[in-house]
C-alpha cells in the first residue's frame, strides 16, 4: 500500500510540474533566463540569440585561413601547455588562472577562451562557459574542437537550434570528427525529438568509431525497436 | 487488481507524464521541470534518456 501511495504523490508532482512548465509559454519565461547566469567577463553575445560575430564565425565559409601555428610565440605556447596540463589534472584554480592571463596576453588565440569555457561548465556556469566558448569562436572561426564544445553549451542553456548549428557546422569543418555527429544525435534524438535524423546521426558516429561503440550501438536499436513499437511509448524499459 | 498491478500503471502514467513535459524541450521549453523530467526519464528510461555528450577534458587545440 505504501508503495502506491508514494506512486500516487509521484504522480501528482509531476502533474505539478507539468502545470508549471506551461506557465513557461509566456514569452517572459525563456530557457536562458532559468539558466545561471554569473558572467562578470561575458563578451557582447546577445541573450537568446548568438552574436553576430558568432553567427558570422560559425557559419561562415572559409573566410580567413587560420595562421601558421609556428607564429605563436613561445611562451604563449607554453604558458597554455601548463594551463591545460592544470586543468587535464583537476587544478582548476592554477588552469584558470593561466588561461585568463592568456586571453589578456594573447587575445588571438582561441584555445585560452576555449577552456575557461570547459572550467565555467564544471563550475556550473553555463552562461558564463556559453560567453567564452563564443568568444573561442570568434577567434578562431575554424576549429571545429570549439564548435563542438559551445554545441554543448547552447545545449545546456536550451539553446536547441543553436546547438544544431554549430554541430553542423564543425561537421562540415571536420566530417572525420567523431564528437559532432554524436552530440548531434543526442540533440536531435532527447531534445528536438527527431529520432529518424538523431539515427542517422549516431550511424555517422559509429562509421567514424574504428573500435564501435557498443553503448552507441545500444541507443541505435533501442530507436530502431521504438520506432517499430510506437504503442509502447509508456512503458519502462526492460532491464 | 493487485497492489503490484495498480503500481505499475501508476508507473507507466508517471512515464507517460514525464515523456509530455520532457516533449516541451522541442518548442523551445527548458525550465527546471522540463530538466527534472529529463532527469526522471534518465533513470526510469536510462538507454533512451541516460546518455550524455562525447566532450574532452580539456582542449589541446590553442586555435
Amino acid at each position: 500500500m505504501r508503495s502506491a501511495e508514494r506512486v500516487m504523490r509521484a504522480v501528482l508532482l509531476i502533474a505539478l510540474g507539468v502545470a508549471c512548465s506551461a506557465c513557461a509559454l509566456r514569452p517572459s519565461l525563456q530557457p536562458q533566463e532559468v539558466a545561471q547566469s554569473t558572467s562578470p567577463a561575458a563578451p557582447t553575445a546577445d541573450r537568446g540569440t548568438p552574436s553576430a560575430a558568432v553567427q558570422a564565425a560559425a557559419g561562415g565559409a572559409a573566410a580567413t585561413a587560420a595562421p601558421s601555428a609556428d607564429d605563436i610565440p613561445a611562451a604563449a605556447r607554453l604558458a597554455f601547455e601548463r594551463a591545460t596540463g592544470a586543468l587535464a589534472t583537476g587544478r582548476l584554480d592554477e588552469a584558470e588562472r593561466g588561461f585568463l592571463a592568456l586571453t589578456k596576453s594573447n587575445p588571438e588565440l582561441g584555445g585560452p577562451f576555449a577552456n575557461l569555457g570547459l572550467i565555467y561548465r564544471r563550475a556550473g556556469k553555463r552562461e558564463q562557459a556559453a560567453a567564452q566558448l563564443e568568444q573561442a569562436v570568434q577567434t578562431s572561426p575554424q576549429q571545429p574542437v570549439y564548435l563542438n564544445q559551445l554545441g554543448i553549451a547552447y545545449r545546456e542553456l536550451g539553446r536547441f537550434t543553436d546547438a544544431q548549428r554549430v554541430y553542423e557546422r564543425a561537421i562540415e569543418l571536420a566530417p572525420g570528427y567523431a564528437a559532432p555527429h554524436l552530440n548531434l544525435g543526442i540533440l536531435l534524438d532527447l531534445y528536438l525529438w527527431d529520432s529518424g535524423s538523431a539515427l542517422a546521426a549516431y550511424e555517422r558516429y559509429l562509421a567514424l568509431a574504428p573500435d564501435g561503440d557498443e553503448k552507441v550501438r545500444k541507443w541505435v536499436a533501442e530507436i530502431r525497436n521504438r520506432k517499430s513499437q510506437p504503442q509502447l511509448v509508456g512503458m519502462r524499459e526492460r532491464p | 487488481m493487485l497492489l503490484e498491478e495498480q503500481a505499475y500503471s501508476f508507473e507507466e502514467k508517471v512515464i507517460e507524464l514525464h515523456l509530455a513535459n520532457a516533449r516541451r524541450a522541442a518548442s523551445g521549453i527548458y525550465d527546471r521541470w522540463v530538466k527534472s523530467s529529463y532527469g526522471a526519464l534518465a533513470k526510469l528510461r536510462p538507454v533512451q534518456f541516460g546518455k550524455s555528450e562525447l566532450t574532452e577534458g580539456a582542449i589541446d587545440a590553442i586555435r
